[in-house]
């Protein structure tokens, strides 16, 4: 049995403690909440006002689940500390920041992140697909996901530079760009466009990336705070068919059913009808992701094997991309088009 | 539990060829008359319940299939011992005829479109699954050898039997059989996969094939099902004048609540998929109202007559699939990893 303690009790504060309550080899220690309001909600476990309180107690796992700004600090410490962690997506603000903590990390401490887009069942099918080499090679890639933007979202702390350390690129593309990584490999060559122009925050509502690496592959990602409707959509393009996952299971359902449609190419004759591939569609109606990395992180620690899947080193390679899409976003070499004028 | 929905261009001639089948049923009607002694016959009860109030009965080539009252399964009752049933399968100049025309005439398309899909529907799952290196995979009940023929072709690395066949490996020209094909008796041997391709249709006692299934598993185990379902749209619309069943090949029927029924008296699967796939519901309707002269509801003549609009019934084979009413069902079990 391992004692566990989550440091933030918002969102991902709440699903990480149903998921340890349903585990049968966690225990919840107790959680430690700076806001008052929040903290008074916790129940059926000792509530701290600090990590530092937090931190004294006899815990063998810390979940961080705090705004990116605090996650570094509370992740070294907590090794510091002789103990594993768990920490949410994004690994803090910038690259500087999965930098810092990598350089923390120690052998007797595991370090996970929860890139939990990994495990949703969607994904998960289409990765066995894809890896079965039944449908060939990866050429292409494309993602979007993004929010709809309702009244409260300005309110976030995530639109709040000084503690996001950036806008929807890092919030929800981050993932798109995980997966991205988690099926191609590397990628070496990175372009963005970025936006503020609907909700002109100080960081972006609107972010196209475009990836390519040494194998041809190209990828490209479109995050955005202004599709007005939750969306998911991640179609892989190999040399015999596709794969697409669409939707997304959630607390709220409110990004659609996730299915996966797997097509089969067939190359019909072009003087024919086209547009009618072979297709299957998969339809999942149990989302388990939270659940299944949580699991890889204690089966890690039980048979004491490095974390190979959502590593610190999968955070470093997706960081990596975004420091270069927001470099690359501000820079000045841009490739204009002559524009000319009808005669 | 997930599902699918799958689109296919098969169409039923290219795996069933009217004269072919016609031939075949001829044989079969035959066959029955000579092979079976009825007075042998042993009466049958709902494979759910043991119920023997039934709802309906309906006579096919000479034999009664009944359909029960709770779940809606539909079995022959009486029906063939076991010894009457390996004779058939064995002496049946049918099948013998299904086997060397029928079969081997449409082979290439039921491998295209038919078994190299399930094949590769079955390998998503043991990769999602399964991390052995080598996969042991036992094929219970198989009336052909194309899942094992396919299963080499497609260089699959995997111990591949198939244990009880229903054929006689000097039927089989073309590949040698007997090394991969077993009795059951003294047999305890435990696999990664089972694979009941039709096997519970074909089944004496379905729950028996089950319990096979559950015994000759490893822990964490799949067990890949597929079957006809009389839950299905075309065996409820057309009843006994379908074509996709006919006796004593296809002894038991189950509905989709059936099925989930009995497979949940096994508490040690866990259903992972139960998907009705099925593509043929509206075109072998259809074929039906044609060639056979076969009354349908007015609302499904209406559908298939008189609107003809090929998206419609593209989208009402979507909607079958969709809802699981289709009448080609498809499993995935899994057995858990506690014994």
């Amino acid at each position: 049995m391992f004692n566990c303690g989550i440091v933030g009790y918002g969102y991902m504060g709440d699903i990480r403690e149903k998921v340890i309550a349903s585990h049968p080899k966690l225990q919840l220690v107790g959680i430690a909440e700076t806001n008052p309001v929040s903290r008074q909600r916790i129940q059926g476990c000792k509530a701290f006002k600090s990590f530092d309180a937090l931190l004294k107690e006899d815990t063998d796992i810390i979940f961080v689940c705090t705004p990116n700004r605090y996650s570094p600090e509370i992740c070294i410490r907590s090794m510091q500390a002789g103990k594993h962690v768990f920490c949410e997506k994004p690994p803090g603000r910038n690259l500087q920041d999965i930098k810092d903590i990598m350089a923390h990390e120690t052998k007797d401490t595991k370090l996970m992140f929860g890139f939990n887009h990994r495990f949703h069942p969607g994904i998960v099918k289409a990765k066995t697909i894809a890896d079965s080499g039944q449908l060939g090679e990866i050429v292409a890639v494309h993602g979007i996901y993004g929010k709809s933007g309702g009244k409260n979202f300005p309110a976030s702390w995530r639109n709040n530079k000084n503690i996001s350390g950036g806008g929807i690129l890092l919030d929800q593309g981050i993932h798109m760009l995980d997966l991205f990584l988690y099926f191609c490999g590397d990628f070496q060559q990175v372009k963005a466009f970025l936006s503020d122009k609907y909700w002109q925050f100080d960081v972006e509502d609107n972010a196209c990336v475009i990836l390519k690496n040494h194998d041809g592959q190209i990828a490209m990602l479109h995050s955005s705070a202004t599709f007005w409707k939750h969306q998911f959509r991640i179609h892989i393009i190999l040399k015999k068919g596709y794969l697409t996952v669409e939707g997304l299971l959630s607390k709220t359902g409110s990004y659609g059913r996730e299915t996966l449609i797997i097509g089969r190419q067939q190359f019909e004759d072009e003087t024919e009808a086209l547009g009618n591939p072979s297709e299957e569609i998969v339809y999942f109606d149990t989302d388990r992701s939270w659940e299944t990395e949580v699991n890889e992180m204690v089966r890690c620690i039980n048979e004491n094997k490095p974390v190979s899947i959502s590593s610190s080193r999968d955070a470093y390679k997706v960081m990596n991309i975004i420091d270069a899409a927001y470099k690359d976003s501000i820079s000045q070499e841009m490739s204009f088009m002559a524009v000319h004028k009808p005669a | 539990m997930e599902y699918s929905i799958v689109h296919s261009d098969l169409a039923n001639s290219e795996i069933k060829p009217q004269e072919l089948l016609k031939t075949y049923s001829q044989y079969l009607e035959s066959d029955i008359k000579e092979l079976f002694d009825s007075k042998k016959f042993i009466d049958y009860r709902c494979p759910n319940n043991g119920e023997s109030k039934t709802r309906e009965k309906f006579n096919k080539m000479g034999m009664t299939y009944c359909i029960s009252t709770t779940f809606g399964n539909a079995y022959l009752s009486p029906r063939p011992d076991k010894k009457q049933l390996v004779d058939f399968y064995h002496k049946s100049k049918a099948r013998e005829f299904w086997l060397k025309g029928l079969w081997s005439t449409t082979i290439q398309t039921r491998k295209q479109k038919i078994i190299r899909p399930q094949l590769e529907w079955a390998k998503t799952f043991i990769e999602q699954y399964l991390s052995e290196q080598t996969i042991s995979i036992a094929e219970y009940y198989p009336n052909q050898w194309g899942y094992f023929e396919e299963v080499r072709n497609m260089e699959w690395l995997c111990d591949y039997c198939m244990v009880k066949p229903l054929f006689s490996s000097n039927l089989c020209e073309s590949i040698h059989l007997d090394d991969c094909m077993r009795d059951d008796k003294d047999f305890n041997q435990k696999f990664n996969v089972v694979c009941l391709f039709e096997a519970l249709d074909r089944s004496e006692d379905p729950a028996a094939t089950l319990q096979w299934a559950v015994g000759h598993l490893k822990p964490g185990g799949l067990c890949f099902i597929t079957c006809l379902l009389a839950s299905g749209f075309e065996i409820q619309v057309l009843g006994q004048e379908s074509n996709a069943f006919m006796p004593p090949e296809r002894m038991n029927l189950f509905s989709y609540e059936g099925l989930v029924n009995l497979i949940e008296k096994f508490s040690q699967f866990k259903i992972l998929e139960f998907s009705t796939p099925g593509v043929l519901d509206i075109p072998n309707i259809r074929y039906a109202m044609q060639h056979q002269n076969i009354e349908v509801p007015r609302f499904v003549r209406y559908m298939i007559e008189t609107r003809k609009d090929p998206n419609l019934l593209l989208a009402l084979q979507d909607f079958l699939q969709m809802n699981k009413l289709s009448s080609f069902g498809r499993l995935v079990l899994r057995k858990n990893h506690e014994e």
